[in-house]
């Protein structure tokens, strides 16, 4: 080699060097866990919560009044002891819970905080899960109790309580609407962590407070310490996201179920259910009770189990997984899987349908596409109409009825009720202000539904929901497929244990 | 053959008195600014129609997209109403504009200004495309006449060889792939690079190197082949008969003549660049406006689609204005026009 490849040569090399070699590999620091939100929370006024990652940010942000424990069951937050029936009652504070500035949590800031929520200025569209249809008053009984009034009976307030929007936020946001919603208010928040920065797309930094002693016994018995700090990022990319976990520059986050074998330490986290509805307006097909059993019995819960979730998910049998209270488990009374029989009967052949769905289930709309598949191969004609989640909610939760016939419905189930799924389809239609999108002509359904909301003995509650199971799975309102699940990976040193499989980054631990 | 000077002249000598005319109006560089400065205007009133236009184009109702799922009809139409969506389009069309001279770029549907939003992630877009582009120019000049000097006269043909195929199969790969391949040997591999994100300054490196990388190989071959041909041109030789050094033949009669034809080119190459950093966010999670504009586009944030769509767009212009002032810079017959020259 001559003097001048030589210097070429060494050009190169130097410049390889400063671009790759002369830099350190990823940071660690055992205070801080580095997570990842798939998106930027919209907002961080819990009534205003939209996407996963709102709610994800809010529960660490806001305690609220009652929570689901390790085992499913509802135990105290910032509430001791409660007291409900199906118009409301009273709720019994636990001693010194503070907001981050140290104002006391106590029954007038509690009321305030729940009227503001439920008041129809607020336009929190999570108002109707948490209290009903009804009107709602919150008012302080004296310093420690909190008495809640509901003009119309809901039977599922109890779980309505454990919802993250109705979090508790402290006078300071509430003075201050616009600073809550973006996150700027220090002194707005009732949780154990505080936001100490917020930068779109880029960082979102909680600091664990010191003051904090509000901890559920459940979370308390965890192994490790709470973390001093989680940062997150922000990534949709649930590759990157493993490479990431892989490589050492995150410590939590949310990866393809087909990936979870590259990681020895994984969470399931339950997030909602996902079934077939089928809207039964004037001019569908579905109106057709028998269409919808042939429907049924083409899909499997199984197989669409093993292309979405690559088998990781639940196969349910009714509007909810097996852990919720009251579900149903009783497999006979789902529709029998026998695809072949209705592709013999040519049961659907040449029936018409508009297909709607959204590309969000599995790997690139695999789920949508694999009920298409089944649909098609039965001799459906089917428009189908695969859009992403913004314009999948246009159409289907819009008030245009006639302009689907069948979809595939996933929930965010924050209330971990049944009431969430069942409300789809029972009770007034969208266009008239309820929610049910099915439309169905089912007098005995909405008899037991009403029942379900005047009823609060849960043996009581539980029989009848059964019997609505029953009489919706019987009629074919709905065809239940599996749970809707995120697997997370975990870095070496974390924990993470969701109570009852529910996202909750508070329950997140690093062990020294 | 008429000059630029009487061209010039004979656009304004009609009518107006001589000595009001400043000595600069008639110069070709105020007649080639001023040609630049109208490109750029219209171009902005293009990109503003266009980005206002798209968005109506965009299927999805971005009242259910900010109120959520579970909101009701009546709670939509009150979010709709908050938003401006049921104003006619010429009134939201004249907010747009004022929103644009405002400063702000309109506000988001969800925090904050749209210029807020593009003021903290276009720092890391433009970093990454900014280094891309300052390696590309020096690499490729340093690998692409470096190449031509060590393999001239048929020297080196194993060397020419394998630049040729080398730089080919490196630029015919799509920047997503290059991405990957780089995270699977730097991070998962090697374990020197963290995989994504930005939270620390290594972060920058691979996303630079995965952009970078392919212009750097396209552009190393068109300066190869100018260099090729410079070479071969009298002037060299003649320089070489004046037995003047290497360095001042390559680096004082070779090198302009080479960046002549490679700028022109690197012009649409940055363009793209620009692009290419956009699907190079996705891969690496990477904070900038890339993925700022495909999660506004998800959720329907109209403004934030609007206004980084624009900035984005009149980044483009303006870097091939610079370019073609480069270009005019090191060689004056750039300053006529198409029509003229």
């Amino acid at each position: 080699m001559n003097a001048s490849s030589t210097r070429l040569a060494s050009v190169i090399a130097v410049l390889t060097l400063a671009l790759a070699g002369c830099v350190g590999g990823p940071a660690t620091d055992s205070d801080t866990v580095r997570a990842r939100f798939s998106a930027d929370p919209q907002s961080f006024d819990p009534a205003k919560l939209v996407g996963s990652d709102d709610y994800y940010a809010s529960r660490m942000l806001f305690d609220t009044l009652l929570r689901y424990d390790d085992d499913g069951d509802i135990v105290g937050g910032l509430a001791e002891d409660w007291d409900f029936d199906a118009s409301g009652g009273t709720v019994e504070l636990a001693d010194g819970a503070t907001c981050t500035d140290g104002t006391a949590i106590d029954a007038a800031v509690v009321a305030e905080s729940l009227n503001r929520f439920a008041s129809p200025d607020t336009q929190s569209g999570s108002k109707i899960l948490v209290f009903g249809n009804g009107d709602v008053t919150a008012s302080a009984k004296d310093s420690n109790t909190v008495e809640i009034s509901l003009s119309e009976p809901f039977s599922e307030l109890d779980a309505g309580l454990t919802m993250v929007a109705s979090g508790i936020v402290c006078p300071a946001g509430l003075e201050d609407l616009d600073g809550l919603s973006s996150g700027s208010v220090p002194d707005a928040f009732s949780g154990p962590f505080t936001l100490a920065s917020a930068t779109s797309g880029v960082e979102y930094v909680m600091e664990l407070r010191d003051d904090y002693d509000m901890w559920p016994d459940f979370v308390s018995r965890l192994d490790g310490r709470p973390p001093e700090r989680m940062s997150f990022s922000v990534g949709s990319d649930v590759a990157t996201n493993a490479n990431e976990v892989l490589g050492g520059s995150l410590d939590v986050a949310g990866v393809s179920p087909t990936d979870t074998e590259r990681f020895p330490n994984v969470a399931l986290v339950y997030i909602g259910e996902q079934y077939i509805v089928f809207n039964q307006h004037d001019a569908s097909p579905f109106q057709d009770e028998d269409l919808r059993r042939a429907v049924a019995r083409t899909l499997s819960g199984e197989a669409y189990n093993e292309v979405t979730y690559a088998g990781r998910s639940e196969v349910e049998y009714t509007m909810g997984d097996s852990g919720m209270q009251c579900a149903n488990t009783d497999e006979g009374l789902v529709e029998e899987y026998d695809r072949e029989a209705v592709q013999a009967e040519g049961l659907l052949e040449g029936v018409e349908m508009v297909y709607s769905a959204s590309n969000s289930f599995g790997p690139n709309g695999i789920g949508a596409e694999y009920v298409y598949q089944e649909l098609s191969d039965a001799g459906a004609h089917v428009d189908y109409q695969i859009v992403d989640n913004s314009t999948w909610a246009s159409l289907v939760l819009g008030p245009d009825a006639p302009s689907w016939d069948i979809t595939l419905f996933g929930t965010v189930n924050q209330t971990n009720t049944l009431w969430t799924g069942v409300s789809r389809i029972m009770g007034a239609p969208i266009e008239d202000g309820g929610r049910s999108m099915s439309r169905a002509d089912n007098p005995e359904g909405e008899q037991l539904a009403d029942e379900i909301m005047r009823t609060t003995d849960q043996d009581e509650k539980c029989a009848t929901y059964q019997e609505l199971q029953q009489n919706f799975l019987e009629r074919v309102d709905v065809v239940p497929l599996t749970a809707s699940v995120e697997v997370f990976a975990l870095a070496d040193g974390i924990q993470y244990e969701p109570p009852n499989s529910r996202m909750d980054y508070t329950a997140v631990r690093v062990a020294d | 053959m008429t000059s630029v000077h009487s061209t010039v002249e004979g656009r304004l000598g009609h009518g107006v008195p001589q000595r009001l005319i400043p000595a600069w109006v008639g110069t070709p560089w105020a007649w080639f600014l001023t040609r630049k400065l109208g490109t750029l205007v219209l171009s902005f009133v293009f990109l503003v129609i266009v980005t206002f236009s798209i968005v109506l184009l965009i299927p999805g109702d971005a009242a259910r997209a900010a109120a959520g799922p579970d909101a009701s009809l009546e709670v939509v139409e009150a979010t709709r109403q908050t938003l401006g969506l049921n104003d006619p389009v010429w009134q939201r069309f004249l907010t747009y504009v004022g929103d644009i001279f405002s400063g702000t770029l309109g506000t988001s549907f969800r925090v904050g200004t749209v210029s807020e939003q593009i003021a903290v992630r276009a720092p890391y877009t433009l970093v990454v495309a900014g280094a891309s582009i300052v390696i590309t120019l020096v690499l490729a000049f340093i690998l692409g006449v470096g190449v031509t000097v060590l393999t001239r006269n048929g020297r080196r043909t194993w060397l020419a060889q394998a630049f040729s195929w080398v730089t080919a199969v490196i630029d015919a790969v799509p920047v997503y792939v290059r991405g990957t391949l780089l995270i699977i040997l730097f991070a998962l591999t090697l374990g020197v690079l963290p995989a994504g994100g930005a939270q620390q300054p290594s972060s920058y490196v691979l996303p630079i190197v995965a952009l970078a990388i392919g212009p750097v190989c396209s552009l190393s071959r068109i300066v190869r082949r100018e260099a090729e041909s410079a070479l071969q041109a009298n002037y060299i030789r003649t320089t070489e008969g004046w037995r003047l050094s290497g360095r001042v033949v390559y680096l004082k009669y070779l090198l302009p003549n080479v960046v002549t034809a490679a700028l022109t080119l690197s012009g649409l190459m940055l363009s793209g660049m620009i692009g290419g950093a956009l699907v190079m966010e996705q891969v690496f999670s990477w904070p900038g406006l890339g993925t700022s504009v495909v999660n506004a586009i998800l959720t329907r944030d109209y403004p934030v689609i609007q206004g980084t769509i624009l900035v984005l767009g009149m980044v483009a212009v303006i870097i091939n204005i610079l370019i073609d002032v480069a270009l005019a810079a090191v060689d004056p017959r750039h300053l006529q026009s198409r029509s003229d020259a």
